[in-house]
């Protein structure tokens, strides 16, 4: 498995794709992080705390999209025959891609939540310990996104397709799915990463608590890593 | 002689479409085995799945009696270099055969050794997006040989390649067959593979048409034998005598018979020959022969 990382490992420094998505995420993040900041009186509370925290949450969506692109990209530009070539025992490459999209959603969420830091405490006077949950919660939800972008990469099988699925749904599927069924719709894929990054281990109407969504949103992970590993299995290269 | 490679009974339905049906053949150690068949043969079929990236609607396909994924050392056993194999347009050469050989746990000493040995030396720090169709069939050459493999397995490695780049890929292959190492090559430039294989498998709508050494194949291809005699109506009636027609006007005749056995006939009956030839057939024309529908039998 060590020989398999490295290679994948390289296959991250050796195109600039990445570089860009955390060039994305630190823009996101400190954009919005500096639009808090110049506004007067924007903390109040503890609750205030958490909300901008949230924003490093900008690195679980991004995460999503390199997962998808960590795994996906390799059949999108072809190169998933030579990837199977030398590692033919495919599980074995769709675990090896998952743990780097997690180190990458880890990546992505160290510096979302470093310029939230580095920008909102001097500047918004944050209270880094009220917005502890939320800074772990981001921690552990990035990672876990990448996972589930990997897994959801293998089923669909075209890096454009995957990501723009993923986009709709985030988007607009998921603000449908509370006509539909209001308790529901609290663990659809986003709320449960919404709820495991707002650092609240109550919930609101709209999510559920912290510690449900962690466990929702890992298992929401291992079944799209489990179905991305059985469709990877079955498809003909 | 081990056998390599075996196939048997192979069947692989996409949908509607039958690509193999029930093909079966053996490759033999350390020998030159052309793949041919016209194109939607099911030639690419077979490899793939012969390389675990296709799976077979039934049969098997196997290396050294084991399916491609149970290797223990894939690199190391087989080398691959598949029709249109693609890169990510982003990445140099030197960066894709470093990535395939780190998941191989293979050094970048040999990935710079067999940059220098495909001639890529110059552009291998480029992006291979920028790389000609040439450049890439050596670069996927590179990329099969990283393991220093036992196996070659060859989809049409002479697509896209200049008279320069045949030449390199017919002198490369010579050099790794004088090695005793194994190629299965399928290709259809059909002369290429005359100079280079020492058997083919001929395959045509999925299905096995031949399965012998070249001159076999050419010499069952041929067969016949032109001959010409100021006699030639007499040997004709010879030639009946015994069992053999034969066509032609004036003073040729074209039979079927081997040249010995015409030979034999004109000398038992005194007659004068001024030409006796073996008709020679290429292996295009064997191919196109035994691939044209109801080929020789």
């Amino acid at each position: 498995m060590i020989p398999l990382l490295h290679s994948e490992l390289l296959k991250l420094r050796t195109i600039r794709t990445f570089l860009w998505l955390a060039l994305v995420t630190a823009l996101l993040t400190a954009i919005t992080a500096a639009s808090v900041a110049a506004s007067e009186d924007s903390i109040q509370s503890a609750s205030d705390d958490r909300a901008v925290a949230q924003i490093a949450g900008t690195a679980i969506v991004i995460a999503l999209i390199s997962g998808i692109i960590v795994m996906a990209g390799e059949s999108t530009h072809g190169t998933i025959t030579q990837t199977l070539l030398v590692t033919p025992i495919r599980e074995r490459v769709l675990i090896a891609k998952s743990l780097v999209a997690a180190l990458l959603g880890l990546v992505l969420a160290v510096i979302a939540e470093a310029l939230v830091l580095g920008i909102t405490v001097p500047g918004a006077g944050l209270d880094a310990h009220n917005a502890r949950y939320a800074l772990l919660g981001v921690l552990i939800a990035a990672p876990l996104a990448g996972v589930l972008g990997a897994g959801f990469g293998a089923i669909v099988g075209s890096q454009g397709a995957a990501i723009g699925i993923s986009l709709v749904w985030l988007l607009i599927g998921e603000n449908v799915m509370p006509v539909i069924s209001h308790e529901g719709a609290k663990y659809v894929p986003g709320r449960v990463f919404a709820a495991l990054a707002s650092g609240d281990r109550h919930g609101s109407e709209l999510i559920v608590g912290m510690g449900a969504g962690a466990v929702a949103a890992a298992i929401w992970t291992a079944a799209f890593a489990a179905a991305g590993v059985l469709t990877l299995l079955g498809r003909d290269v | 002689m081990r056998r390599v490679i075996e196939v048997v009974d192979l069947r692989k339905r996409f949908r509607k479409t039958t690509a193999v049906d029930g093909l079966s053949f053996r490759v033999r150690e350390g020998r030159i085995t052309g793949f041919l068949g016209p194109n939607g043969a099911g030639k690419t079929t077979t490899l793939r799945i012969l390389l675990g990236l296709v799976h077979p609607t039934s049969g098997r396909a196997t290396i050294d009696g084991r399916r491609y994924r149970d290797l223990d050392d894939p690199s190391g056993r087989v080398g691959a270099v598949l029709e249109a194999t693609n890169y990510h347009p982003k990445r140099s050469g030197r960066n894709h055969l470093r990535m395939l050989a780190a998941a191989a746990g293979i050094g970048t000493a040999r990935v710079d050794e067999l940059i220098d040995f495909v001639g890529l030396a110059n552009v291998s720090r480029r992006r291979v997006g920028g790389y000609s169709l040439g450049m890439r069939q050596r670069l996927s050459v590179a990329g099969a040989l990283l393991g220093d493999p036992e196996l070659l397995v060859l989809d049409e490695p002479a697509n896209g390649l200049d008279p320069e780049g045949i030449r390199w890929l017919r002198d490369f292959l010579r050099a790794v067959a004088g090695q005793g190492k194994t190629i299965f090559i399928s290709s259809h430039v059909l002369a290429e593979v005359q100079q280079l294989a020492d058997e083919v498998v001929i395959i045509h709508h999925g299905r096995l048409v031949a399965h012998e050494s070249v001159e076999d194949l050419r010499a069952r291809a041929a067969g016949g034998t032109r001959v010409r005699s100021p006699d030639a109506a007499r040997l004709r009636e010879a030639l009946a005598r015994g069992g053999i027609e034969a066509s032609g006007d004036g003073d040729r005749l074209l039979t079927p018979a081997p040249s010995e056995r015409v030979g034999e006939i004109a000398a038992a009956n005194s007659i004068v020959l001024h030409e006796l030839t073996a008709e020679s057939s290429t292996l295009e024309e064997a191919f196109l022969e035994l691939t044209a529908e109801g080929g020789i039998e």
